[in-house]
């Protein structure tokens, strides 16, 4: 049992922390729990409509959309990115001159704020006659594909990707690298010995000893990807919700149109939805680690 | 073990030519940002591939964005994001560092479920809170008004505190982990020595810490400097905004269509994070990738 002396301690050295913690993250979280039950626009007077909000987004098309977007986005992250960076990581952990300087640079887009890219960016994938691609395409003589890269309908949604890819890889791949260098350099001798060759090693040594890594990697590219918001909101897309997000829409709904009960509400779906999936990972990943033992 | 055959030698450059085309990738746009930012309005129109050359270089760009304008300017929005980056770092990690300490040190009711609260916070999409801080708020505001103290609101304190509440889960997550595997005797020496608590934990525990202090504060630093989307929701007037809202509100400004204006406000906004996290690197990359390869 605490004595009471060490419980008065214990109180005085967390209570500070819990007390903002509570009031900045913990009560907005509850109260737009229960604004989500509320019809409330900005002219209106708000009153209780029970799960009206929740109907309405069940119904509503371009939430459908949006939530379409974060899947492929989920994808592309955990089906292409990750397994980029896992390859850039192994190649890095060879022997090669200048691993430091390689590493610095990959990770420079992980330090930058999203405005400086999506400003940057926005340069590269410019109008014909103006972006740096379509200069360089039209440079190496395929100006037939010079297009406005990010408000073509048809390019839209995979250029968005591509530069959040671009920001992002950055960080799994060092996460991965750190990975890989505290893999003991004696399982690698023994599968030496053994005759194994580059990638049985991979498969055999390096891979089992990330399994642990690859999966914090899986959760925070899958939840990240469900809460997405910067770089799809700066930078300027199609008219027609082609790039919109969860997150995006919810900011159109609760700050450009004041519906602050509908935001609410797929603030309270986007919870669910980020929560329940990165349960599923962790608990796919722990039956997965099961079955093989 | 380096056998020189043929094929090795192939893979390796083979390699080394993957790492520098990804290399290229990485740094290729903040190059081309840094040398935009130096050619004169026609050299970019020119060519906005082109590097300058040593006669059309000129450092008009950077004098035209710091020129002070009718409005608040880079000066301001540098002035806004260093207030109120110091201050949201510096309490989250005192007030972090503390919650740690009590939650690693002391038995406390309930405190597994405590620590648990703390970490859920990594794992919620921190825009749920978006709609409701925004009304949290504005009702704060309203209850100075009521007051007779409207001008007491300032967006950049709402922010201030907002970011030192998001950085918390991160830092007791990581000062947690790190105090746990500190040995107990080196606090228990000094409390023989008639140490308070306190004492110990400020003069014993924090110095000890230094490392992973350093790693807190650089991740709540980077987080908190480069965050948008409460800024723009909290702090929106020209004179309370931070340099990602203050950027953004430029391309707007008569400075938007000029690329190499533009890129020269970037570079300045970009320059003291870049040159910190040059110089320290290695602690940069520990802090932000420190927590997913602890776990």
């Amino acid at each position: 049992m605490p004595t009471p002396d060490e419980r008065k301690a214990a109180s005085a050295f967390v209570a500070p922390a819990l007390a903002v913690y509570a009031l900045v993250v913990a009560l907005p979280i509850v109260y737009g729990l229960g604004m989500s039950l509320y019809k409330w626009d900005v002219l209106a007077e708000s009153r209780f409509a029970g799960l009206a909000n929740f109907a309405e987004i069940a119904s509503d098309p371009v939430f459908w959309r949006s939530l379409g977007h974060n899947l492929i986005l989920v994808f592309v992250s955990v089906a292409f990115q990750l397994p980029l960076a896992l390859a850039l990581a192994v190649i890095l952990s060879g022997a090669v001159p200048g691993r430091a300087i390689f590493r610095t640079a990959y990770f420079l887009p992980v330090v930058l704020p999203s405005v400086v890219i999506a400003l940057l960016w926005k340069y590269v994938l410019d109008a014909p006659g103006r972006g740096l691609l379509n200069g360089l395409l039209g440079a190496v003589g395929l100006g037939g594909l010079e297009r406005t890269w990010l408000t073509d309908p048809s390019t839209a949604l995979g250029a968005l990707i591509g530069v959040v890819c671009w920001r992002h890889v950055g960080f799994h791949l060092v996460i991965y690298y750190a990975g890989i260098q505290s893999i003991s350099e004696e399982l690698y001798e023994a599968a030496r010995v053994d005759g194994a060759g580059p990638l049985r090693r991979f498969l055999h040594v390096t891979l089992p000893g990330l399994e642990r890594v690859i999966e914090i990697t899986v959760v925070l590219a899958v939840v990240g990807s469900l809460k997405y918001f910067d770089l799809f909101f700066l930078m300027p897309g199609p008219p027609e919700h082609e790039t919109e997000l969860v997150t995006t829409y919810l900011f159109r709904k609760g700050i450009e149109d004041e519906r602050y009960g509908y935001a609410c509400a797929l603030a309270a779906v986007l919870l669910a939805v980020s929560l329940a999936a990165a349960a599923a990972v962790l608990g796919l990943a722990r039956r997965w680690r099961r079955g093989e033992a | 073990v380096a056998r020189r055959s043929p094929t090795r030698i192939l893979a390796k450059a083979v390699r080394l030519a993957v790492l520098a085309a990804f290399f290229a990738v990485a740094v290729g746009p903040v190059v081309w940002m840094l040398y935009t930012s130096v050619k004169s309005e026609s050299a970019i129109t020119a060519s906005i591939w082109s590097l300058p050359s040593t006669e059309t270089v000129t450092l008009e760009n950077y004098r035209d964005i710091l020129s002070p304008r009718a409005e608040a300017g880079l000066g301001t929005y540098y002035a806004n994001s260093l207030a109120v980056t110091v201050v949201s770092v510096a309490a989250a990690v005192a007030l972090g560092a503390a919650a740690a300490y009590g939650l690693a040190r002391f038995a406390l009711p309930g405190k597994r479920w405590l620590y648990y609260a703390f970490l859920i916070g990594m794992m919620i999409p921190v825009h749920v809170t978006l709609i409701p801080l925004l009304r949290l708020w504005g009702l704060a505001g309203d209850g100075l008004a009521l007051a007779g103290a409207r001008e007491l609101y300032d967006g950049r304190i709402a922010l201030a505190v907002t970011y030192a509440a998001f950085s918390l889960p991160v830092t007791v997550f990581i000062l947690y982990g790190f105090f746990v595997n500190v040995p107990r005797e080196i606090e228990e020496a000094a409390r023989i020595d008639g140490a308070t608590t306190w004492q110990v934990f400020a003069h014993v525990m924090l110095p000890l810490s230094r490392p992973a202090l350093a790693v807190v504060t650089i991740f709540a630093f980077v987080s908190t400097w480069n965050e948008f989307v409460f800024a723009r929701t909290l702090a929106n007037l020209p004179a309370w905004m931070t340099l990602p809202v203050g950027l953004r509100h430029l391309t707007t400004s008569e400075f938007g269509d000029s690329m190499g204006r533009m890129t020269a406000g970037m570079t300045l906004a970009v320059a003291p994070l870049v040159v910190v996290y040059v110089v320290f690197q290695r602690h940069i990359v520990r802090g932000l990738t420190r927590g997913a390869v602890k776990g």
